[in-house]
This record gives C-alpha cells, sequence and structure tokens, in this order.
C-alpha cells in the first residue's frame, strides 16, 4: 500500500513539473500549445537514449550513451527547448490563436508519425526499455526503499521548478508576458516584441515538459508511441484550468486533484460488460465534463492567478475581476 | 505512368471524401467562428452508426441515412450544448475553442464505451474493378465519388439558390448585423450545424467505406486532414474547402506512390503548417496578412 | 519630428491612404482631423508601425522607421493609445504603470532569476514616479485595483498615465476625447499641457473640433486618405477643400 502511494505520488510530482512548464505558454503568456506533451515525449526518449547504452541487435536508436542521469536530464531539456524554439520561431509569428494551436497539433501528430515510423531514430513503435534507477548504481538501495529515494529527488526538482517560476512570475519578464496575453497592441505600443515575449515562454515552457520528461522516462522505465497523445496534454490542461492558470500553486492543487486523486478515484470504476477500456473511458469522459465546467463557470480556476499589492499597509477594496476569459475578442 | 493514374485515382476518391469533411466543417466556423475540434467526432458517429444499421439490417441506404442523422444530431448537440452557451455568456474564442476539444475527448470517449478500443472491422462484399480511361476503380469508389459530387452539388444549389443559403451567407458576413437586420441568426446558427452534421455524419460512412475498419479515434485523426484542407481553402469559404480537399486528396495519394504510405499524413500536416503559415487566409486568396491585421 | 512621405496603402484594391504627406513639428501640439473614412487612423496605424505600408517614407527624429515593427518603433519614443482605451485589464492599475515605464532592460531573464534585489531596487524608483503621476491623475487609491474592473472614464486616464509614464518625445493620442465627460476633458487638457511642457510633440486624432481648437497650435486635415489642408485652426475656415469635405458635412448635420 505504502508502495502504491510512494509510486501515485511520485506521478503527481513530476506531472506537476510539466504542467508548471504547460502553465508558463497557457497561464502566463495565453498560448494554447497542443504540442507540449510532444516536448515532454522528446524529453523521455532523449532521457533514454542517453543513459540506457545498447540494446541488444534487433532494436536500433540513435546515440545509445552511458551517461549519468543529470547529463540526460540537460540533454533532454536542451532538445525539447531546440524543438519548441524552430516550432515557436515559425508559429509563432504571425499566427493567430487557433491556427497557432492547430500548427501545434499538426507539429506534435507529426512527431509521433515520424518517431513511430523512422526506426532508427528511436525504435519506433516498438519503442525503448532498460532505463535504469537513476543513482542506484552507487546508492544501491533495495526496491523497497528505492522508490522514496526517487520520490524525495523528484519532489527536490519540482520545489527548485517552483521557486525558479515564482521568482519570474513576479519580476518584470512575468510581468511583460501577462501583459502580452491581456493585450498585445498595448504590449507593442509600450515597446514589448510580443514575437520574442511569446518564444521566451514557450522554449522556456517547453524545457519544464523536457525535464519532467527526463524524470518521467526513470519512473517508466520503458516508453514507446502508444504511451501519448495530445490527449495527455489536454489532461495537463484540465489540471490547469481546474487548479488556476497562472498560478504555480494553483496548477500544483489542480495536478493533485485532476492527475492524482481524481485519477486514483475513477481506477476504481470496474470494467463492464466485457468492455477493457470501460473504466478509462469513463475517467476520460468525466475529465473532459471537468474541463467543460470549469471553462464555463470557473476560468480562473480554484486559486487565481495572484495579484501582486503596491499598497503599504493601506486596506484597498478587493474585487475580483471577472473580465478574464469572457469579452468575446 | 501506371501507378501515377493509379495514385490520382485514389487521390479523387480521398478528395471527395476529405470534401465533404471539409465542407463540414468550414461551413460551422462560417456561422460560429470557432475551429471545431470535435469535428472529427461527426465523422466517427456517422460511421458507428452506419456500421451498427450495416450490421442489424444490411442495407447500405439505410446505413447511409443513419450515419447522416447521427453526424447531425451530434452536431446539432455539440453546438447547443457546448458553442452557443459559452458563445452566448461572452466567452473568449480561444476558450471555446478548447471547449472543442473537451468536448471530442468525451464524444470519443462515449463510442469508446459503447463500442470497446478494438478495430472495427466494417468489411462490405467486394465489388468488380473498373477501368475508366487510365483509371482504376471499384464500383464503390466510383458510388463515393458520385455521391460525394451529388452532396456538394446539393450544398451548392442550397447556399445559392435558397432562403436559408442567404441567410446563412448573411450571417457567415457578419453575425450581429444579421441578427439586428431580422435574421433569425441563432436559428440559421443551429440548423447550419445540423446540416454540416449530415454531411460531416455521410462523410464519416463513405470514409469508413472506403477504409474498411473503424477504432474510436477514427474521425480524430481525419480531423487534422479536413483543417489542412478548410484551411486551405480559405477557412469559412464552401467552394474553397471543396478545392483544396481535392487538392489535398491527389497530394497526398500522389506522394504516398514515391514515399512510405505511413508518411503521407506528414505530407498533409507539413502542407497545413505551410498553408498557415504563408496563405493563412487560404491558397485562393490574393490577401497576405500583416501583424495585426 | 515626424515627417511623412507620399504614404500608401490599400486593402483588396480600395486606397485607404494614398500619397499621403505631412510633417509635425518638435514640441507642438497638432491636431489631425477630416471625416470618417478619411484614412486618419489607417495612417497612424502606418506611422506606428502597426499596418504595414504599402509605398511612402516616414521619418522620425531623422531615422527612416517604415517597415519596423510597433514595438521597435515605441522604443524610439514614439508612443501611442487607441481609441478604445487598451489597459491590461488583468493586470493592477500599478502594473499598467510598470509596465509602461521605458525600462525594457530589467525584463531579461537572467536578471530575475540572479539578481532580483538589485532588479527590485531599481524599480523602486519607477514605483515612486509611477505613485506621483497616478497621484496627479486623481488614481492613486486605485492602483491595486485591476484595470479591467474601471470605468471608462478612468481608464482613459490610466491609459494618459501610461503615456507620462512612458516619457516618450513623441505620442500620438486616437480620439482621445471619446466617450469623456467635460469634467474629465478638462482634466485631457491638463495633461496635455503638462507634455508640452516635458517638450514631449503631440498629435492628437479627434472629432471634437473644439477641443481641437483650444488645443491645437495647427492641424493637419485629411479626406479620402490624403491631406487636403495644413495650417492654425483659424486659417481653416476660408479654405474651401476642408469646407467642402468635413466642415460642410458637420454643418450640414448640425
Amino acid at each position: 500500500m505504502i508502495q502504491y502511494i510512494a509510486s501515485v505520488a511520485t506521478e503527481g510530482v513530476i506531472f506537476s513539473i510539466m504542467a508548471l512548464g504547460l502553465n508558463v505558454i497557457w497561464g502566463w503568456v495565453g498560448d494554447f500549445d497542443i504540442a507540449f506533451y510532444g516536448y515532454v515525449a522528446l524529453g523521455v526518449y532523449m532521457a533514454m537514449v542517453t543513459t540506457i547504452g545498447r540494446l541488444p541487435a534487433p532494436d536500433q536508436y540513435i546515440l545509445g550513451w552511458h551517461l549519468p542521469f543529470p547529463a540526460a536530464v540537460v540533454i533532454a531539456m536542451a532538445t525539447a527547448a531546440l524543438l519548441a524554439l524552430g516550432v515557436g520561431a515559425v508559429a509563432l509569428r504571425k499566427l493567430r490563436a487557433s491556427y497557432f494551436a492547430i500548427t501545434t497539433l499538426a507539429t506534435v501528430l507529426m512527431l509521433q508519425i515520424f518517431i513511430g515510423n523512422y526506426t532508427p531514430l528511436f525504435n519506433g513503435y516498438n519503442g525503448l526499455y532498460g532505463m535504469e534507477q537513476p543513482f542506484n548504481g552507487v546508492l544501491n538501495l533495495s526496491p523497497q526503499v528505492y522508490p522514496f529515494f526517487f520520490l524525495a529527488l523528484c519532489t527536490a526538482v519540482l520545489a527548485a521548478v517552483y521557486l525558479v517560476l515564482e521568482r519570474l512570475s513576479n519580476s518584470p519578464f512575468g510581468r511583460a508576458l501577462r501583459a502580452v496575453r491581456e493585450e498585445e497592441r498595448a504590449a507593442a505600443a509600450f515597446g514589448r516584441s510580443i514575437y520574442t515575449l511569446k518564444l521566451k515562454a514557450y522554449v522556456l515552457g517547453a524545457a519544464l515538459g523536457g525535464l519532467g520528461g527526463a524524470l518521467f522516462a526513470a519512473y517508466l522505465g520503458a516508453f514507446n508511441p502508444t504511451a501519448w497523445s495530445p490527449i495527455e496534454t489536454l489532461l495537463l490542461y484540465a489540471a490547469i484550468f481546474v487548479g488556476g492558470s497562472g498560478n504555480n500553486r494553483g496548477v500544483i492543487l489542480g495536478v493533485m486533484l485532476v492527475s492524482v486523486v481524481f485519477q486514483e478515484i475513477t481506477r476504481f470504476i470496474p470494467n463492464v460488460g466485457g468492455n477493457a477500456s470501460f473504466s478509462s473511458a469513463v475517467r476520460e469522459i468525466l475529465i473532459g465534463i471537468l474541463i467543460l465546467v470549469t471553462m464555463r463557470y470557473r476560468i480562473q480556476g480554484l486559486l487565481p492567478e495572484p495579484r501582486p499589492k503596491d499598497a503599504v499597509g493601506e486596506a484597498v477594496a478587493a474585487k475580483p475581476y471577472a473580465g478574464r476569459g469572457s469579452a468575446a475578442d | 505512368m501506371d501507378t501515377v493514374f493509379l495514385g490520382i485515382g485514389f487521390g479523387l476518391v480521398t478528395g471527395s471524401i476529405l470534401a465533404l469533411s471539409a465542407v463540414a466543417f468550414t461551413l460551422t466556423y462560417a456561422v460560429s467562428g470557432i475551429p471545431n475540434l470535435a469535428h472529427g467526432e461527426l465523422l466517427t458517429y456517422g460511421a458507428y452508426a452506419a456500421y451498427a444499421v450495416t450490421r442489424a439490417t444490411h442495407n447500405l441506404f439505410l446505413a447511409a441515412a443513419a450515419a447522416a442523422l447521427a453526424g447531425g444530431m451530434t452536431a446539432w448537440a455539440m453546438n447547443a450544448g457546448v458553442v452557443e452557451p459559452f458563445v452566448r455568456a461572452r466567452i473568449k474564442n480561444i476558450v471555446i475553442f478548447i471547449a472543442t476539444l473537451g468536448a471530442s475527448l468525451v464524444l470519443q470517449n462515449i463510442i469508446l464505451l459503447i463500442f470497446g478500443g478494438a478495430n472495427v472491422a466494417y468489411v462490405l462484399p467486394q465489388t468488380e474493378s473498373l477501368q475508366i480511361g487510365p483509371f482504376l476503380w471499384t464500383s464503390r469508389d466510383v458510388t463515393i465519388m458520385i455521391s460525394a459530387f451529388v452532396v456538394m452539388l446539393l450544398i451548392y444549389v442550397m447556399l445559392q439558390y435558397t432562403k436559408f443559403g442567404k441567410s446563412l451567407r448573411a450571417v457567415s458576413e457578419n453575425r450581429e448585423l444579421a441578427r439586428v437586420s431580422g435574421i433569425g441568426a441563432h436559428r440559421v446558427v443551429q440548423f447550419t450545424w445540423f446540416l454540416a452534421g449530415i454531411v460531416a455524419g455521410f462523410a464519416g460512412f463513405i470514409l469508413a467505406v472506403s477504409v474498411g475498419t473503424l477504432v474510436p479515434s477514427f474521425g480524430f485523426t481525419f480531423l487534422l486532414v479536413t483543417v489542412t484542407a478548410a484551411v486551405a481553402g480559405g477557412l469559412g469559404k464552401p467552394y474553397g474547402a471543396m478545392a483544396a480537399a481535392v487538392v489535398l486528396g491527389l497530394a497526398m495519394e500522389i506522394s504516398a506512390i514515391y514515399v512510405d504510405a505511413a508518411y503521407k499524413l506528414l505530407i498533409a500536416f507539413g502542407m497545413l503548417v505551410l498553408v498557415l503559415l504563408f496563405r493563412p487566409d487560404g491558397l485562393f486568396s490574393s490577401k497576405a496578412g500583416g501583424v495585426f491585421e | 519630428m515626424l515627417d511623412v512621405r507620399e504614404l500608401s496603402k490599400s486593402f483588396g484594391g480600395v486606397k485607404a491612404v494614398s500619397d499621403c504627406s505631412f510633417t509635425v513639428p518638435a514640441r507642438r501640439v497638432t491636431g489631425l482631423i477630416g471625416p470618417n473614412g478619411a484614412g486618419k487612423s489607417t495612417a497612424i496605424d502606418l506611422v506606428t508601425g502597426f499596418k504595414t505600408v504599402d509605398a511612402g517614407v516616414v521619418r522620425f527624429a531623422g531615422t527612416t522607421i517604415q517597415g519596423w515593427a510597433p514595438h521597435r518603433i515605441s522604443r524610439l519614443g514614439l508612443i501611442r493609445t487607441f481609441q478604445l482605451p487598451k489597459e491590461w485589464p488583468g493586470l493592477t492599475v500599478m502594473e499598467n504603470m510598470l509596465l509602461a515605464a521605458p525600462e525594457h532592460g530589467r525584463e531579461a531573464i537572467w536578471r530575475a532569476l540572479l539578481t532580483p534585489r538589485p532588479l527590485r531596487e531599481a524599480e523602486e524608483e519607477d514605483r515612486a514616479r509611477a505613485r506621483t503621476i497616478l497621484e496627479e491623475f486623481g488614481l492613486i487609491a486605485l492602483r491595486d485595483e485591476l484595470a479591467g474592473n474601471l470605468s471608462g472614464g478612468q481608464k482613459r486616464l490610466v491609459e494618459f498615465a501610461r503615456v507620462a509614464m512612458a516619457k516618450p518625445r513623441m505620442v500620438i493620442l486616437d480620439e482621445p476625447m471619446g466617450g469623456v465627460n467635460p469634467v474629465l476633458g478638462a482634466r485631457m487638457g491638463d495633461a496635455i499641457a503638462s507634455l508640452v511642457a516635458a517638450d514631449v510633440t503631440v498629435v492628437i486624432v479627434e472629432h471634437n473640433l473644439p477641443f481641437i481648437e483650444r488645443v491645437c497650435d495647427s492641424v493637419i486635415v485629411m479626406a479620402l486618405g490624403t491631406v487636403i489642408a495644413t495650417g492654425p485652426f483659424s486659417s481653416l475656415r476660408s479654405n474651401r477643400a476642408v469646407v467642402d469635405a468635413y466642415l460642410g458635412e458637420v454643418a450640414a448635420s448640425a
């Protein structure tokens, strides 16, 4: 039981890192990116091909290195960031919001088809396996103890990511990103390059996706193209919407609620009528409804974006601004 | 040389199915201003309805009717249940757009719930091959193309010559204006969705007939190809969508002769990205978009 | 200060602006008027980079700027406003002010990560200046309110306060009096006067002719996409073309 809790908690922590990355793109700067899980998947693959060495003959893939895990993390983040730089440089240049989203959807599907069919890259549809537990070569922890070490490791990474993002969010950089989200023309009229700011946010978010992916690789041990799809991105969005777009704490809360509590509870739905997909179908229907209800009735989420105060020691009437997400544009 | 004609032959079949799907997509965009990411599920619902009816009755005309009806009702529900309430609540377009993706998730999993996740074979009896000029088709292919052509002709007549067609065009020009000038914009929008659903459901049926297997993500995989055709034709422009769909169908199938067939979707998506970047108003538009224009 | 030569722009074959030429003298208030559809809005969109120029030359303070992106033009010190106030609705009034400050270098990611404290200290000066300006505009009590929650008039004032915060060399105000009551109007007049006192060149696009007459040193009149007259407001009453194109329309509708 306690092993099970550790495993679920680790998954929640890793998803939180991914969702925080996606929140930079959606919550801060307001771009709806569907390709995000592609960056996560790329992180998973890169972490694997740089650590698992060479697998026996029929399997083929690039690199096949045997690097220590931290180096793999850096490579995973850099690769995801690089791809995002390429995609963003093209797609963010002058596309309308929905066109950008469609372009990213096309990107992630292209990536999936390419990785699945071009076997020399990541072993195609057979995928990769044999990822070792990070640092356990040195630590030699027993299978009962190691999951707790890995949970602690992931939690430490999440804490670091959270602190970095809080610092950025409260900085002039974070403010400029939100200005782009709120009103692009005014941002341009006051000297902001919308394109550059969006691109920075996009690459930053994707790098965090790569980081989450590298940890996920170590958690899963094996990975193939059937393990990811655009729907995974949507599940991360569900967590962000519910928790609170733009609020780092809200995002973590959302992941814990949607990706952990909700997922685990619905796991106990029995499969009816010999349909092996019954319980997962019910779960995804409920998540879809959760997304629709949240967007319709509480777009700001459970924890709305924090509002910095200038007044020192003065009480200022705080009235929530209902307009975010409303007012047709 | 023969293989090229074979590719063109396949391309025309794919293109005519795609044309129906793209027209339906573009019509809902024209009246609601939202690219509907749950569009693929209209095809899925049409296809599964046809499958269920075929199994029960073995009558393909009934199957086609069931597909159209299922698509139409699903689209009607989508607009009445998701898009219109969001529009009325004056929620940002991008959020409504995301909501359609949420609707897609729900609809796809309802199919998964009912029919399970395994491939469903939708195999109809073999039909004889026909050599028409340089092309080699089965008589089923020819039926598909003719029926698609007839549906497109009906859409054309409806848009050009009926009162509803005129209202539809007025609403797509300007929803607010249509509303104040006494056109029942709400009803026009609702009926357009229903109609687009009928067309998409039928497209799902002929796609299923031509592919032969069904999975719950059947329509979703066809969504992006549809979007590609609709965008290339200029979003909201039905005739543009038809023309672009045929071009795209040909490009995909002819390219499949030269590269691995697995990559033909890659070519379609690559084309989508190029169109979005260089001709965001469609291949047939003369306008070049600026940053804020 | 601003020199526009033979500017042209058409949309789908319709010429919105054609062969439009004018100059704006430094440290003066210049009005840009003309009937609806005269091309005023398009002209300022072209000058500020919000629309791409088909043909023509735009020089600002000696630099040729046509074809530049809006943010680059803004960074030269040419700031514009919009017909409808474009505040950042989900940000507080204070954040709106700080974003208007011409300190883009502070937005580097590495500074946020590595030197947060010096960054905050540097920003204190801006905060102090923002408070002073907000005080002048009577907005100080609202500084932690979200800009989207303000009334229309208050949004106009925030727009002006932001312009003052940006320390511009030149501003183009697009219909600043739209939807503004007389009390607020007087405040706008004061705000423009204090911009001029700070050596800022001002261009005002406006339909409110009495306001133009009171505030502007000279006026540029546009009709059908081109400039038909320039000069002090008083000289225009006797200008046949202007009366035909514009004042006549007003007289007819009065």
